[in-house]
Protein backbone atom coordinates (compact mmCIF):
# COMPACT_ATOMS: atom_id res chain seq x y z
CA UNK A 1 0.00 0.00 0.00
CA UNK A 2 1.39 3.48 -0.96
CA UNK A 3 1.10 6.40 1.78
CA UNK A 4 0.13 9.65 0.34
CA UNK A 5 3.02 11.93 1.73
CA UNK A 6 1.28 15.51 1.46
CA UNK A 7 3.07 19.10 1.20
CA UNK A 8 3.26 20.76 3.99
CA UNK A 9 5.59 23.72 5.60
CA UNK A 10 9.25 22.68 6.81
CA UNK A 11 7.89 21.57 10.63
CA UNK A 12 10.87 23.19 12.28
CA UNK A 13 10.70 26.27 9.99
CA UNK A 14 7.26 27.25 10.09
CA UNK A 15 7.97 26.62 14.18
CA UNK A 16 10.46 28.73 14.46
CA UNK A 17 8.88 31.75 12.34
CA UNK A 18 5.72 31.73 14.80
CA UNK A 19 7.85 31.80 17.50
CA UNK A 20 10.07 34.61 16.32
CA UNK A 21 6.43 36.18 15.81
CA UNK A 22 4.77 35.88 18.96
CA UNK A 23 8.09 36.56 21.07
CA UNK A 24 7.48 39.44 23.63
CA UNK A 25 10.44 41.34 22.28
CA UNK A 26 8.66 40.96 18.93
CA UNK A 27 5.55 42.78 20.40
CA UNK A 28 4.98 45.43 18.15
CA UNK A 29 8.55 45.82 16.79
CA UNK A 30 9.29 45.39 12.93
CA UNK A 31 9.55 41.91 12.39
CA UNK A 32 5.48 41.78 13.41
CA UNK A 33 5.04 45.09 11.44
CA UNK A 34 6.43 43.50 8.11
CA UNK A 35 4.67 40.34 8.85
CA UNK A 36 1.23 42.44 8.69
CA UNK A 37 1.77 44.56 6.16
CA UNK A 38 2.55 41.56 4.18
CA UNK A 39 -0.78 39.54 4.97
CA UNK A 40 -2.40 43.14 4.38
CA UNK A 41 -1.72 42.31 0.21
CA UNK A 42 -2.05 39.30 -0.55
CA UNK A 43 0.70 38.95 -3.49
CA UNK A 44 2.97 40.27 -0.52
CA UNK A 45 1.57 37.74 1.82
CA UNK A 46 2.77 35.04 -0.44
CA UNK A 47 6.17 36.07 -1.31
CA UNK A 48 6.57 36.62 2.38
CA UNK A 49 5.75 33.05 3.16
CA UNK A 50 7.92 31.60 0.33
CA UNK A 51 10.97 33.56 1.44
CA UNK A 52 10.72 32.55 5.08
CA UNK A 53 9.69 28.82 5.09
CA UNK A 54 10.73 25.98 3.19
CA UNK A 55 8.29 23.12 1.51
CA UNK A 56 8.55 19.88 2.60
CA UNK A 57 7.60 18.18 -0.69
CA UNK A 58 4.93 16.03 -1.34
CA UNK A 59 1.54 15.94 -3.04
CA UNK A 60 -0.28 19.32 -2.62
CA UNK A 61 -4.15 19.11 -1.17
CA UNK A 62 -6.17 20.52 -3.80
CA UNK A 63 -8.01 23.57 -2.42
CA UNK A 64 -12.21 24.08 -2.25
CA UNK A 65 -13.23 24.53 -6.13
CA UNK A 66 -15.15 27.58 -5.19
CA UNK A 67 -14.16 31.27 -3.39
CA UNK A 68 -14.85 31.57 0.08
CA UNK A 69 -16.33 35.02 1.52
CA UNK A 70 -14.46 36.09 4.11
CA UNK A 71 -17.45 35.29 6.67
CA UNK A 72 -17.75 31.86 5.07
CA UNK A 73 -14.14 31.45 5.61
CA UNK A 74 -14.34 32.81 9.08
CA UNK A 75 -16.76 30.68 9.99
CA UNK A 76 -18.20 28.06 7.34
CA UNK A 77 -21.68 26.81 7.63
CA UNK A 78 -22.06 23.36 7.93
CA UNK A 79 -22.73 22.20 4.52
CA UNK A 80 -19.57 23.98 3.21
CA UNK A 81 -17.88 22.10 6.08
CA UNK A 82 -19.19 18.89 4.91
CA UNK A 83 -18.65 19.92 1.29
CA UNK A 84 -14.97 20.56 2.17
CA UNK A 85 -14.82 16.74 4.37
CA UNK A 86 -16.01 15.06 1.55
CA UNK A 87 -13.20 16.71 -0.77
CA UNK A 88 -10.68 15.97 1.45
CA UNK A 89 -12.01 12.34 2.72
CA UNK A 90 -8.57 10.82 2.02
CA UNK A 91 -6.68 13.09 4.57
CA UNK A 92 -5.95 10.54 7.54
CA UNK A 93 -5.77 11.86 11.32
CA UNK A 94 -1.95 11.75 11.14
CA UNK A 95 -1.57 14.51 8.64
CA UNK A 96 -4.58 16.04 10.20
CA UNK A 97 -3.09 16.99 13.47
CA UNK A 98 -0.48 18.79 11.61
CA UNK A 99 -0.07 22.46 11.84
CA UNK A 100 2.90 22.63 9.29
CA UNK A 101 0.25 20.74 6.84
CA UNK A 102 -2.76 23.43 7.40
CA UNK A 103 -0.60 26.26 7.28
CA UNK A 104 0.33 25.01 3.89
CA UNK A 105 -3.39 23.86 2.56
CA UNK A 106 -4.75 27.68 3.98
CA UNK A 107 -1.70 29.03 1.98
CA UNK A 108 -2.58 27.23 -1.21
CA UNK A 109 -6.24 28.63 -0.38
CA UNK A 110 -4.59 31.86 -0.83
CA UNK A 111 -2.47 31.41 -3.84
CA UNK A 112 -5.38 29.80 -5.60
CA UNK A 113 -7.45 32.83 -5.21
CA UNK A 114 -10.25 30.83 -3.41
CA UNK A 115 -9.46 33.30 -0.05
CA UNK A 116 -7.97 36.34 0.55
CA UNK A 117 -4.89 36.52 3.09
CA UNK A 118 -6.44 39.61 4.77
CA UNK A 119 -9.08 36.88 5.96
CA UNK A 120 -6.47 35.56 8.37
CA UNK A 121 -6.94 38.48 10.69
CA UNK A 122 -10.46 38.68 10.76
CA UNK A 123 -11.47 37.80 14.31
CA UNK A 124 -14.67 35.29 14.00
CA UNK A 125 -17.90 37.66 13.86
CA UNK A 126 -18.90 41.25 13.80
CA UNK A 127 -18.81 43.62 11.16
CA UNK A 128 -14.84 44.46 11.26
CA UNK A 129 -12.82 42.74 8.27
CA UNK A 130 -9.67 41.70 8.49
CA UNK A 131 -8.54 44.13 6.34
CA UNK A 132 -9.80 46.40 8.86
CA UNK A 133 -8.26 45.11 11.73
CA UNK A 134 -4.64 45.05 10.05
CA UNK A 135 -5.00 48.71 9.35
CA UNK A 136 -6.22 49.62 12.87
CA UNK A 137 -2.93 47.52 14.44
CA UNK A 138 -0.60 49.23 11.71
CA UNK A 139 -1.72 53.03 11.98
CA UNK A 140 -2.41 52.39 16.27
CA UNK A 141 -0.07 54.72 18.42
CA UNK A 142 0.89 54.77 21.59
CA UNK A 143 0.21 51.92 24.05
CA UNK A 144 -2.64 50.37 22.06
CA UNK A 145 -0.23 49.55 18.96
CA UNK A 146 2.47 47.00 20.45
CA UNK A 147 -1.06 45.29 21.79
CA UNK A 148 -2.84 45.37 18.82
CA UNK A 149 -0.55 44.45 16.26
CA UNK A 150 0.42 41.65 18.73
CA UNK A 151 -3.20 40.40 18.94
CA UNK A 152 -3.61 40.89 15.00
CA UNK A 153 -0.01 38.77 14.28
CA UNK A 154 -1.82 35.69 17.06
CA UNK A 155 -5.21 35.65 14.88
CA UNK A 156 -3.26 35.34 11.65
CA UNK A 157 -1.00 32.39 12.87
CA UNK A 158 -3.84 30.50 14.17
CA UNK A 159 -6.21 30.77 11.74
CA UNK A 160 -3.50 29.62 9.39
CA UNK A 161 -3.01 26.76 10.79
CA UNK A 162 -2.95 26.96 14.53
CA UNK A 163 -0.57 28.70 17.36
CA UNK A 164 0.23 25.30 19.73
CA UNK A 165 2.49 27.43 21.29
CA UNK A 166 0.20 29.58 22.73
CA UNK A 167 -3.34 27.51 22.82
CA UNK A 168 -1.96 23.69 23.18
CA UNK A 169 -2.73 20.99 20.94
CA UNK A 170 -6.08 21.77 20.81
CA UNK A 171 -5.16 24.92 18.35
CA UNK A 172 -5.29 22.65 15.54
CA UNK A 173 -8.78 21.55 15.96
CA UNK A 174 -10.45 24.58 17.38
CA UNK A 175 -8.80 27.65 15.67
CA UNK A 176 -8.09 26.77 12.06
CA UNK A 177 -11.13 26.83 9.90
CA UNK A 178 -9.61 24.47 7.69
CA UNK A 179 -8.69 22.32 10.14
CA UNK A 180 -11.89 22.89 12.36
CA UNK A 181 -13.93 21.90 9.52
CA UNK A 182 -12.51 18.27 9.02
CA UNK A 183 -12.08 17.61 12.20
CA UNK A 184 -15.46 18.21 12.79
CA UNK A 185 -16.97 16.26 10.05
CA UNK A 186 -14.59 13.49 10.89
CA UNK A 187 -16.02 13.36 14.45
CA UNK A 188 -19.83 13.38 12.77
CA UNK A 189 -18.61 9.96 10.80
CA UNK A 190 -17.40 8.19 13.41
CA UNK A 191 -20.00 9.11 15.59
CA UNK A 192 -22.27 7.72 13.02
CA UNK A 193 -20.97 5.25 11.24
CA UNK A 194 -22.49 5.69 8.35
CA UNK A 195 -26.25 5.31 10.02
CA UNK A 196 -28.69 7.80 8.66
CA UNK A 197 -29.04 10.96 7.68
CA UNK A 198 -31.18 12.10 10.71
CA UNK A 199 -28.76 10.82 13.03
CA UNK A 200 -26.15 13.17 11.03
CA UNK A 201 -28.31 16.07 11.73
CA UNK A 202 -28.37 15.59 15.55
CA UNK A 203 -25.12 14.74 15.70
CA UNK A 204 -23.98 18.25 13.81
CA UNK A 205 -26.04 20.03 16.68
CA UNK A 206 -23.50 19.01 19.17
CA UNK A 207 -20.25 19.11 16.67
CA UNK A 208 -21.43 22.26 14.71
CA UNK A 209 -22.46 24.35 17.40
CA UNK A 210 -23.27 28.20 17.52
CA UNK A 211 -20.44 28.74 19.97
CA UNK A 212 -16.75 28.73 19.58
CA UNK A 213 -16.26 28.13 22.91
CA UNK A 214 -19.21 24.56 22.79
CA UNK A 215 -16.76 22.94 20.17
CA UNK A 216 -13.64 24.33 22.18
CA UNK A 217 -14.98 22.70 25.52
CA UNK A 218 -15.48 19.71 23.50
CA UNK A 219 -12.48 19.20 21.80
CA UNK A 220 -10.53 19.85 25.07
CA UNK A 221 -11.82 17.12 26.72
CA UNK A 222 -11.30 14.78 23.50
CA UNK A 223 -7.76 16.19 22.39
CA UNK A 224 -6.35 16.96 25.93
CA UNK A 225 -3.54 14.63 27.05
CA UNK A 226 -5.14 14.16 30.52
CA UNK A 227 -8.40 13.48 29.08
CA UNK A 228 -9.72 10.86 31.25
CA UNK A 229 -12.13 9.07 27.80
CA UNK A 230 -10.74 6.53 27.39
CA UNK A 231 -11.25 5.64 24.08
CA UNK A 232 -13.07 6.92 20.71
CA UNK A 233 -16.07 4.62 21.61
CA UNK A 234 -17.37 6.10 25.08
CA UNK A 235 -16.50 9.46 23.15
CA UNK A 236 -18.99 8.32 20.81
CA UNK A 237 -21.99 7.41 23.06
CA UNK A 238 -21.66 10.42 25.10
CA UNK A 239 -21.87 12.65 21.78
CA UNK A 240 -24.71 10.16 20.55
CA UNK A 241 -26.38 10.65 23.95
CA UNK A 242 -25.83 14.52 23.89
CA UNK A 243 -27.34 14.86 20.10
CA UNK A 244 -30.18 13.16 21.34
CA UNK A 245 -30.73 15.04 24.66
CA UNK A 246 -30.68 18.29 22.33
CA UNK A 247 -33.09 16.73 19.95
CA UNK A 248 -35.72 16.24 22.58
CA UNK A 249 -35.17 19.37 24.03
CA UNK A 250 -33.90 22.07 22.00
CA UNK A 251 -33.82 24.64 25.15
CA UNK A 252 -32.01 22.62 27.14
CA UNK A 253 -29.12 23.68 29.52
CA UNK A 254 -26.68 21.04 27.85
CA UNK A 255 -26.41 23.41 24.33
CA UNK A 256 -24.46 25.80 26.30
CA UNK A 257 -20.52 25.19 27.16
CA UNK A 258 -20.84 25.24 30.68
CA UNK A 259 -23.62 22.28 30.50
CA UNK A 260 -21.23 20.25 28.31
CA UNK A 261 -18.68 20.79 31.07
CA UNK A 262 -20.54 19.57 33.62
CA UNK A 263 -21.49 16.38 31.92
CA UNK A 264 -18.02 15.86 30.85
CA UNK A 265 -16.79 16.44 34.11
CA UNK A 266 -19.29 13.93 35.72
CA UNK A 267 -18.31 11.46 32.34
CA UNK A 268 -14.51 12.00 34.03
CA UNK A 269 -15.08 11.34 37.51
CA UNK A 270 -16.68 7.99 36.64
CA UNK A 271 -14.01 6.76 34.45
CA UNK A 272 -11.83 7.84 37.52
CA UNK A 273 -12.38 5.08 38.95
CA UNK A 274 -13.78 2.73 36.59
CA UNK A 275 -12.95 1.78 32.83
CA UNK A 276 -15.66 2.73 30.29
CA UNK A 277 -13.58 1.60 27.50
CA UNK A 278 -13.93 -2.06 27.99
CA UNK A 279 -17.58 -2.09 29.28
CA UNK A 280 -20.61 -3.36 26.93
CA UNK A 281 -22.01 -0.61 24.74
CA UNK A 282 -25.50 -0.32 26.42
CA UNK A 283 -24.03 -0.30 29.92
CA UNK A 284 -21.88 2.74 28.96
CA UNK A 285 -25.03 4.19 26.92
CA UNK A 286 -26.99 3.80 29.86
CA UNK A 287 -24.72 5.72 31.98
CA UNK A 288 -24.38 8.56 29.78
CA UNK A 289 -28.04 8.70 29.45
CA UNK A 290 -28.08 9.14 33.13
CA UNK A 291 -25.62 11.83 33.48
CA UNK A 292 -26.71 13.85 30.83
CA UNK A 293 -30.61 14.12 32.22
CA UNK A 294 -29.14 14.80 35.72
CA UNK A 295 -27.20 18.14 34.08
CA UNK A 296 -30.11 18.67 31.71
CA UNK A 297 -32.55 21.34 32.87
CA UNK A 298 -34.64 23.41 30.51
CA UNK A 299 -33.80 27.34 30.20
CA UNK B 1 12.00 -6.91 25.84
CA UNK B 2 12.09 -3.84 27.96
CA UNK B 3 10.21 -4.10 31.83
CA UNK B 4 8.29 -1.25 33.64
CA UNK B 5 7.02 -2.10 37.02
CA UNK B 6 4.37 -0.49 39.13
CA UNK B 7 4.83 -0.78 42.98
CA UNK B 8 2.60 0.51 45.37
CA UNK B 9 5.79 1.28 47.57
CA UNK B 10 7.30 4.41 44.55
CA UNK B 11 5.85 7.59 45.01
CA UNK B 12 3.39 9.32 42.40
CA UNK B 13 2.23 12.57 42.46
CA UNK B 14 -1.65 11.06 41.49
CA UNK B 15 -2.76 8.84 44.34
CA UNK B 16 -6.09 8.74 44.37
CA UNK B 17 -8.87 7.32 46.74
CA UNK B 18 -10.91 4.58 45.99
CA UNK B 19 -13.85 2.54 47.46
CA UNK B 20 -11.64 -0.25 46.56
CA UNK B 21 -7.89 -1.45 47.07
CA UNK B 22 -5.82 -0.51 43.50
CA UNK B 23 -2.60 -1.55 42.83
CA UNK B 24 -0.79 1.72 41.26
CA UNK B 25 2.05 4.09 41.77
CA UNK B 26 2.04 5.11 45.49
CA UNK B 27 -1.05 3.47 46.70
CA UNK B 28 -0.66 1.31 49.63
CA UNK B 29 -3.66 -0.87 48.92
CA UNK B 30 -1.02 -3.94 48.18
CA UNK B 31 2.02 -3.11 50.53
CA UNK B 32 4.32 -5.66 48.72
CA UNK B 33 2.43 -5.51 45.01
CA UNK B 34 3.79 -5.45 41.67
CA UNK B 35 2.55 -4.78 38.15
CA UNK B 36 5.51 -5.49 35.90
CA UNK B 37 5.04 -4.69 32.26
CA UNK B 38 7.23 -6.14 29.62
CA UNK B 39 7.32 -4.60 25.82
CA UNK B 40 8.38 -6.19 22.89
CA UNK B 41 8.41 -3.63 19.90
CA UNK B 42 7.35 -5.63 16.54
CA UNK B 43 9.31 -5.32 13.60
CA UNK B 44 7.05 -3.49 11.33
CA UNK B 45 7.01 -0.86 13.35
CA UNK B 46 3.00 -0.60 14.40
CA UNK B 47 2.72 -3.75 16.95
CA UNK B 48 3.99 -4.63 20.55
CA UNK B 49 4.06 -7.66 22.42
CA UNK B 50 2.92 -6.47 25.73
CA UNK B 51 3.46 -9.18 28.57
CA UNK B 52 1.80 -8.21 32.13
CA UNK B 53 2.41 -10.25 35.41
CA UNK B 54 1.51 -9.30 38.91
CA UNK B 55 3.04 -10.35 41.94
CA UNK B 56 2.61 -10.06 45.35
CA UNK B 57 -1.23 -8.99 45.16
CA UNK B 58 -3.18 -12.37 45.46
CA UNK B 59 -6.71 -10.96 44.94
CA UNK B 60 -5.81 -9.91 41.26
CA UNK B 61 -4.12 -13.00 40.29
CA UNK B 62 -7.42 -14.90 41.76
CA UNK B 63 -9.33 -12.37 40.29
CA UNK B 64 -7.73 -12.89 36.75
CA UNK B 65 -7.14 -17.14 36.97
CA UNK B 66 -11.24 -17.32 38.06
CA UNK B 67 -11.71 -14.50 34.76
CA UNK B 68 -13.30 -12.08 36.85
CA UNK B 69 -10.83 -9.55 35.52
CA UNK B 70 -8.48 -9.30 32.11
CA UNK B 71 -5.91 -7.55 31.03
CA UNK B 72 -6.29 -3.88 29.10
CA UNK B 73 -3.89 -1.78 27.59
CA UNK B 74 -5.13 1.38 26.13
CA UNK B 75 -3.36 2.46 22.98
CA UNK B 76 -3.64 6.77 22.83
CA UNK B 77 -2.26 9.53 20.51
CA UNK B 78 -3.97 12.35 21.89
CA UNK B 79 -2.58 14.74 19.35
CA UNK B 80 -5.07 13.05 16.85
CA UNK B 81 -7.49 11.89 19.19
CA UNK B 82 -6.83 8.71 19.32
CA UNK B 83 -7.66 6.33 22.17
CA UNK B 84 -8.45 2.69 21.96
CA UNK B 85 -8.71 -0.23 24.55
CA UNK B 86 -7.46 -3.63 24.11
CA UNK B 87 -8.75 -6.31 26.11
CA UNK B 88 -6.99 -9.95 26.55
CA UNK B 89 -7.63 -13.01 28.77
CA UNK B 90 -3.66 -13.76 28.10
CA UNK B 91 -0.91 -12.73 30.04
CA UNK B 92 0.45 -12.05 26.83
CA UNK B 93 -1.41 -9.73 24.37
CA UNK B 94 -0.11 -8.44 20.78
CA UNK B 95 -1.26 -5.15 20.30
CA UNK B 96 -1.50 -3.53 16.86
CA UNK B 97 -2.25 0.00 15.48
CA UNK B 98 -2.09 1.77 11.99
CA UNK B 99 0.54 4.54 11.81
CA UNK B 100 -2.37 6.86 9.77
CA UNK B 101 -4.17 7.18 12.94
CA UNK B 102 -1.49 8.64 14.90
CA UNK B 103 -0.40 12.09 15.45
CA UNK B 104 2.73 11.06 17.61
CA UNK B 105 4.45 7.82 19.23
CA UNK B 106 1.74 6.35 20.50
CA UNK B 107 1.16 5.65 24.42
CA UNK B 108 0.23 2.55 26.50
CA UNK B 109 -1.61 2.21 29.66
CA UNK B 110 -1.54 -0.80 31.01
CA UNK B 111 -4.64 -2.16 33.52
CA UNK B 112 -6.07 -5.42 34.72
CA UNK B 113 -9.68 -4.59 35.06
CA UNK B 114 -12.78 -6.62 36.23
CA UNK B 115 -15.15 -7.50 33.68
CA UNK B 116 -17.41 -9.79 35.92
CA UNK B 117 -18.17 -7.78 39.21
CA UNK B 118 -17.82 -9.69 42.28
CA UNK B 119 -17.41 -9.06 46.40
CA UNK B 120 -14.78 -10.22 48.55
CA UNK B 121 -14.03 -9.95 52.09
CA UNK B 122 -10.20 -8.71 52.06
CA UNK B 123 -8.02 -10.77 53.92
CA UNK B 124 -4.33 -9.38 54.49
CA UNK B 125 -3.02 -12.94 54.88
CA UNK B 126 -5.32 -14.42 51.90
CA UNK B 127 -5.45 -11.58 49.37
CA UNK B 128 -2.53 -9.30 50.18
CA UNK B 129 -3.82 -6.07 50.99
CA UNK B 130 -3.15 -3.69 53.55
CA UNK B 131 -4.43 -3.97 57.05
CA UNK B 132 -6.67 -0.92 56.26
CA UNK B 133 -8.12 -3.16 54.18
CA UNK B 134 -8.68 -6.00 56.22
CA UNK B 135 -11.85 -7.49 57.27
CA UNK B 136 -13.93 -5.03 54.97
CA UNK B 137 -16.64 -6.03 52.24
CA UNK B 138 -15.94 -5.03 48.98
CA UNK B 139 -17.84 -4.68 45.73
CA UNK B 140 -15.40 -5.10 42.57
CA UNK B 141 -18.06 -2.99 39.88
CA UNK B 142 -17.94 -3.74 36.39
CA UNK B 143 -14.56 -1.77 34.83
CA UNK B 144 -13.17 -1.20 38.53
CA UNK B 145 -9.14 -1.11 37.45
CA UNK B 146 -7.48 -3.40 40.19
CA UNK B 147 -4.22 -2.64 38.62
CA UNK B 148 -2.85 0.14 36.67
CA UNK B 149 0.36 0.68 35.08
CA UNK B 150 2.17 3.87 34.49
CA UNK B 151 2.28 4.91 30.93
CA UNK B 152 4.45 4.26 28.84
CA UNK B 153 5.54 6.35 25.82
CA UNK B 154 6.92 4.68 23.05
CA UNK B 155 10.35 6.84 22.30
CA UNK B 156 12.84 4.20 23.59
CA UNK B 157 13.63 3.21 20.15
CA UNK B 158 16.52 4.85 18.81
CA UNK B 159 14.70 5.75 15.75
CA UNK B 160 12.08 7.78 17.76
CA UNK B 161 15.12 9.99 19.18
CA UNK B 162 16.22 10.83 15.67
CA UNK B 163 15.59 14.38 14.72
CA UNK B 164 16.35 14.88 11.09
CA UNK B 165 17.47 17.99 10.18
CA UNK B 166 18.49 19.60 6.59
CA UNK B 167 22.42 21.13 6.90
CA UNK B 168 23.47 23.37 4.14
CA UNK B 169 26.86 23.32 5.52
CA UNK B 170 27.29 19.76 4.61
CA UNK B 171 28.40 18.68 1.02
CA UNK B 172 26.09 15.94 -0.52
CA UNK B 173 26.06 12.67 0.68
CA UNK B 174 27.22 14.00 4.25
CA UNK B 175 26.02 13.90 7.80
CA UNK B 176 26.91 14.31 11.30
CA UNK B 177 25.03 13.51 14.69
CA UNK B 178 25.18 15.53 17.80
CA UNK B 179 23.24 14.36 21.05
CA UNK B 180 20.84 16.76 22.64
CA UNK B 181 19.85 16.90 26.32
CA UNK B 182 18.12 19.85 27.07
CA UNK B 183 14.30 18.47 26.82
CA UNK B 184 14.52 14.90 26.48
CA UNK B 185 17.30 12.91 24.68
CA UNK B 186 17.49 13.21 21.06
CA UNK B 187 20.28 12.63 18.46
CA UNK B 188 20.11 15.85 16.23
CA UNK B 189 21.33 14.74 12.54
CA UNK B 190 22.36 17.13 10.59
CA UNK B 191 21.97 15.89 6.60
CA UNK B 192 23.42 17.20 3.37
CA UNK B 193 20.53 18.18 1.49
CA UNK B 194 20.27 15.41 -0.98
CA UNK B 195 20.22 13.20 1.95
CA UNK B 196 17.84 14.63 3.63
CA UNK B 197 15.56 14.52 1.09
CA UNK B 198 16.05 10.72 0.32
CA UNK B 199 15.12 10.36 3.54
CA UNK B 200 12.05 11.90 4.02
CA UNK B 201 10.84 10.48 0.72
CA UNK B 202 12.32 6.99 0.06
CA UNK B 203 11.73 4.80 2.75
CA UNK B 204 11.02 1.90 0.85
CA UNK B 205 14.63 2.07 -1.07
CA UNK B 206 16.69 -0.02 0.54
CA UNK B 207 19.39 1.79 0.64
CA UNK B 208 17.10 4.02 3.04
CA UNK B 209 17.50 1.21 5.90
CA UNK B 210 21.88 1.47 5.13
CA UNK B 211 21.91 4.76 5.87
CA UNK B 212 19.81 4.50 8.82
CA UNK B 213 21.70 1.80 10.10
CA UNK B 214 25.27 3.58 9.33
CA UNK B 215 23.08 6.67 11.43
CA UNK B 216 22.25 4.57 14.17
CA UNK B 217 26.08 3.46 14.37
CA UNK B 218 26.92 7.01 14.36
CA UNK B 219 24.95 7.62 16.80
CA UNK B 220 25.50 4.79 19.32
CA UNK B 221 29.48 6.00 18.95
CA UNK B 222 28.57 9.58 20.40
CA UNK B 223 26.87 7.60 23.22
CA UNK B 224 30.24 5.53 23.63
CA UNK B 225 32.48 9.41 23.51
CA UNK B 226 30.29 11.12 25.71
CA UNK B 227 28.17 9.55 27.74
CA UNK B 228 29.94 6.30 29.00
CA UNK B 229 31.67 7.72 32.11
CA UNK B 230 28.95 9.72 33.79
CA UNK B 231 26.03 7.56 34.64
CA UNK B 232 25.83 7.85 38.37
CA UNK B 233 26.38 11.87 37.69
CA UNK B 234 23.31 14.14 37.79
CA UNK B 235 22.32 15.06 33.80
CA UNK B 236 23.78 11.72 33.00
CA UNK B 237 22.68 9.08 31.00
CA UNK B 238 20.45 7.36 32.93
CA UNK B 239 18.78 10.80 33.96
CA UNK B 240 17.21 10.01 30.63
CA UNK B 241 14.14 7.69 30.56
CA UNK B 242 14.48 6.85 26.85
CA UNK B 243 18.06 5.93 27.23
CA UNK B 244 17.55 3.80 29.95
CA UNK B 245 15.10 2.36 28.26
CA UNK B 246 17.51 1.40 25.31
CA UNK B 247 20.38 0.29 27.57
CA UNK B 248 17.66 -2.62 28.68
CA UNK B 249 16.69 -3.21 25.24
CA UNK B 250 20.42 -3.60 23.93
CA UNK B 251 20.65 -5.92 27.09
CA UNK B 252 17.88 -7.55 25.96
CA UNK B 253 19.02 -8.39 22.33
CA UNK B 254 22.44 -9.33 24.52
CA UNK B 255 24.91 -6.46 23.69
CA UNK B 256 26.51 -4.52 26.27
CA UNK B 257 25.77 -0.79 26.23
CA UNK B 258 27.92 2.55 25.99
CA UNK B 259 29.19 2.39 29.74
CA UNK B 260 30.69 -0.97 28.79
CA UNK B 261 34.26 -1.68 27.50
CA UNK B 262 33.05 -4.11 25.15
CA UNK B 263 30.20 -2.02 23.62
CA UNK B 264 31.12 -1.75 19.64
CA UNK B 265 28.22 0.65 18.20
CA UNK B 266 28.74 -0.52 14.70
CA UNK B 267 27.42 -4.13 16.18
CA UNK B 268 24.70 -2.91 17.70
CA UNK B 269 23.37 -0.79 15.22
CA UNK B 270 23.33 -3.59 12.82
CA UNK B 271 22.43 -6.26 15.17
CA UNK B 272 19.02 -3.68 15.70
CA UNK B 273 18.90 -3.07 12.10
CA UNK B 274 20.82 -5.51 10.10
CA UNK B 275 22.00 -4.81 6.20
CA UNK B 276 19.64 -6.68 4.05
CA UNK B 277 21.33 -7.63 0.92
CA UNK B 278 19.15 -7.56 -1.83
CA UNK B 279 16.23 -7.90 0.19
CA UNK B 280 16.92 -11.65 0.81
CA UNK B 281 19.85 -12.43 3.80
CA UNK B 282 21.17 -14.98 1.81
CA UNK B 283 21.75 -12.89 -1.06
CA UNK B 284 25.38 -11.72 1.10
CA UNK B 285 26.79 -15.33 0.49
CA UNK B 286 25.61 -15.78 -3.30
CA UNK B 287 23.63 -18.12 -2.80
CA UNK B 288 19.84 -16.32 -3.99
Amino acid sequence: MSITVYAEWDEAGYTRLRRSLIRKSAKGADVQREFLEAVRDTPDFLLYMEEHLDLREGTELEPLAERMSEAEFGNPPSDTERRLFDAWQELTPRIACRVAFWGRVTFRHIEQGRIESTFLAGNGGGTVTGAQRIDTALSATGEESPKSMDACVRTVLRRMGGLPEVRGNRSVYVNCPLARAWWRERLVAEVTAGEDDELQRHIRTVVHPESQQYWEELVTFVVSRNSVFGSVEVRNILVRTLARALDRSPTSSLRRATGLKQVCRAVSIVQASRELSVLPYDHVAQLMETIVQLHSAET
Amino acid sequence: MIEVATEAKSLNSAVRGHAFPTLESGNVSFPDGRYVIGFEPGRDGCSFTVRHRVEGAKLISDAIAEGLAQFVCTVASPLSSYRISHVSTEHSQEIRWNNDDMGEPPMFTPMVVVLKAFQRKLSQQLHGVHELWHGRNVTFELGTRLALGDVVLMRSSILNMLLFERDLELSEGEFRVEAEDREGFRFRVHLAQDLHRFLRYNAADQRHSHIVTHIVGACFGVLKSDFSEDEDEEGGWRSFRGLVAMAEMLKARELPHWADEDFAPELAASRLYPHTIGGHPDAANGEE
